[in-house]
């Protein structure tokens, strides 16, 4: 199978045009990019973005890209920081037709592509969930039989992303498992309590399986995975994580 | 030129006197986390300060003795060379002056050296004549390990780094040599009233 | 890599500051592999911790010995590296 790297293009700034804005959750929104020239993307790969105020204040963020490589535009999913600076920006202001700066794509470490080979456990921690729900998408639109069992931790319900776009992939060796950490409604059937051993085990993150697993959320969310797999008997270099903070608003 | 973007405006507060403002900087309403490593946390009865050095017998105090020194309030503004600055700040700590007191002046240079292995430099009259303190209370509230405590360096007529978080102890210098980030090119003195932010400012 | 908002020290990892340091090597720092000078771990940029100080500090995941310092400024970028690093050469 052909394995693709990444376009050897050279990292400029470039002026993308808001084409859509859908609502994902209480606090979080995709925003559908129009990108002039853009050089293609792998699934898990981020971009910068760059705000400029009138008086020539600047502030740049990293977001990862939610959109699979074959899809026309590029789409981000921005979970609002109460206390950030970009983020409000992002998911309370842009309307449709605005432009702002944009660079990527960018790394290479936290990505997948079918040549990898799996099977994959995806552990998401909140919006850690975007990069890997680009790789899942991918998956589909490449006709990969991977299997994936993808586990996503979030504080509660109407936190969750992309939850009616998960039950319809939930099929075809793909399996979708959520763990709510603070209040869960009645008649809940996911998980209610932290990410522990027994509920990796129970998605497949058993090292024996030799499967890939990426770890993605806040910093303490993927620690603690992270520490968990490698009680489990993962050798610490085949977890691939990234964490991102609140400097990521 | 960059592109300007619709009604962003970021965080900062426009409404302050900008002759509190240092060139260069702007004004932010919380208090960012810097740190050049992971925070560490050492037990109260296992920390101690000293001073060493061009000073004859090393001086040390354990964490009783050194809330028994005199202290004073300080209240003042702070500038990161990340180009934020935060005004009013309410801080409690020793002076510098009551730790090195009777120290000869000709050595000429402090480094601070830290728990997690950071340090930085400093000429000896920066951290003298009343400019800086050991300090272990902010805002009324013993200091949070993030923001350095239990004591941090409090310099603050220069860029905060100068103001070494989870500071241990000043090693007095006959010559000025580089601390951690000093080193990598940021201004051996770093005074943000002159914008000394790198070697060649 | 943005003090402005509350961030709170946490490291972040070498993902994060790929934007910048692709402006250094023109090449994915993330995928570079490195041997640490302190305790032999091997692994790949994108694995160092990261924090945010007056410039930014990779270090080894492993041990947490000094990786990489980095100072972004308005018109160059100061790099330092420590430890055993292999950057791939593509042919273009």
């Amino acid at each position: 199978m052909e394995r693709l790297a990444p376009r050897k293009t050279p990292l400029v700034w470039r002026v993308a045009t808001v084409r859509d804005v859908r609502t994902e959750s209480a606090t979080a929104r995709t925003i559908v990019f129009d990108v002039p020239d853009w050089p293609g993307h792998l699934p898990g790969q981020h971009v910068d973005i760059r705000l400029t105020a009138e008086d020539g204040y600047e502030a740049q963020r990293s977001y990862s890209i939610a959109s699979p490589p074959a899809d026309h535009a590029l789409e981000l999913t921005v979970e609002l920081i109460d206390t950030g600076e970009v983020s409000p920006y992002l998911v309370e202001e842009l309307q449709r037709g605005d432009q702002i700066e944009l660079r990527g794509p960018i790394g290479g470490y936290f990505t997948w592509q079918p040549a990898d080979g799996g099977p994959l456990v995806l552990l998401a921690g909140g919006s850690g969930l975007v990069p890997l729900m680009a790789m899942l998408r991918h998956r589909d639109a490449s006709g990969a039989t991977v299997p994936v069992s993808l586990l996503v931790s979030a504080r509660a319900l109407p936190a969750l992303l992309y939850r009616d776009e998960l039950s319809c992939r939930a099929r075809d060796g793909v399996e979708v498992s959520y763990t709510l950490t603070r209040e869960a409604p009645s008649g809940w059937t996911g998980w209610n309590r932290r990410v522990d051993a027994e509920m990796l085990r129970a998605v497949g993150a058993d090292p024996q399986r030799r499967p890939l697993v990426y770890v993605c959320g806040p910093t303490g969310f993927v620690e603690h995975v992270a520490e968990l797999l490698v009680g489990l008997g993962h050798d610490p270099h085949a977890i691939k994580t990234e964490r991102f903070g609140p400097s990521g608003g | 030129m960059a592109l300007i973007s619709r009604g962003f405006r970021g965080r900062r507060r426009t409404d302050v006197d900008p002759a509190r403002i240092p060139p260069g900087q702007y004004v932010v309403e919380g208090f960012p986390v810097l740190s050049a490593g992971p925070t560490p946390h050492v037990p109260l009865d296992q920390w101690t300060f000293t001073v060493r050095g061009a000073v004859g017998e090393p001086r040390t105090w354990s964490w009783e003795e050194f809330l028994a020194l005199p202290s004073e309030a300080v209240h003042t503004d702070i500038h990161c060379v990340t180009k934020w600055t935060k005004l009013d700040t309410e801080w409690r700590g020793v002076s510098v002056d009551t730790l090195l007191g009777g120290v000869d002046a000709s050595a000429g240079f402090v480094m601070a050296f830290c728990d997690g292995g950071y340090t930085t430099n400093l000429p000896l009259a920066d951290v003298t004549g009343g400019h800086a303190w050991v300090a272990y209370e902010y805002d009324g509230k013993p200091l949070e390990p993030k923001h350095g405590g239990p004591a941090r360096l409090l310099v603050p007529h220069l860029y905060f780094w100068k103001s070494a978080k989870w500071v241990r102890g000043l090693e007095v210098l006959d010559h000025d040599q580089p601390g951690f980030w000093e080193n990598l090119g940021y201004h051996n003195r770093g005074d943000p009233w002159k914008e000394q932010r790198y070697w060649s400012d | 890599m943005d003090p402005t908002d509350e961030h709170e020290g946490e490291h972040l990892d070498g993902n994060g500051v790929a934007g910048i340091l692709q402006q250094v090597f023109a090449a994915d720092f993330t995928t570079f592999q490195r041997v640490c000078q302190s305790c032999g771990d091997r692994n790949m940029g994108g694995a160092l911790r990261s924090y945010l100080g007056a410039g930014i500090v990779l270090r080894c995941a492993n041990c947490g010995d000094v990786a990489m310092r980095v100072s972004p400024r308005d018109r160059e970028i100061v790099v330092e590296m420590r430890g055993v690093w292999s950057v791939a050469i593509t042919s273009s």
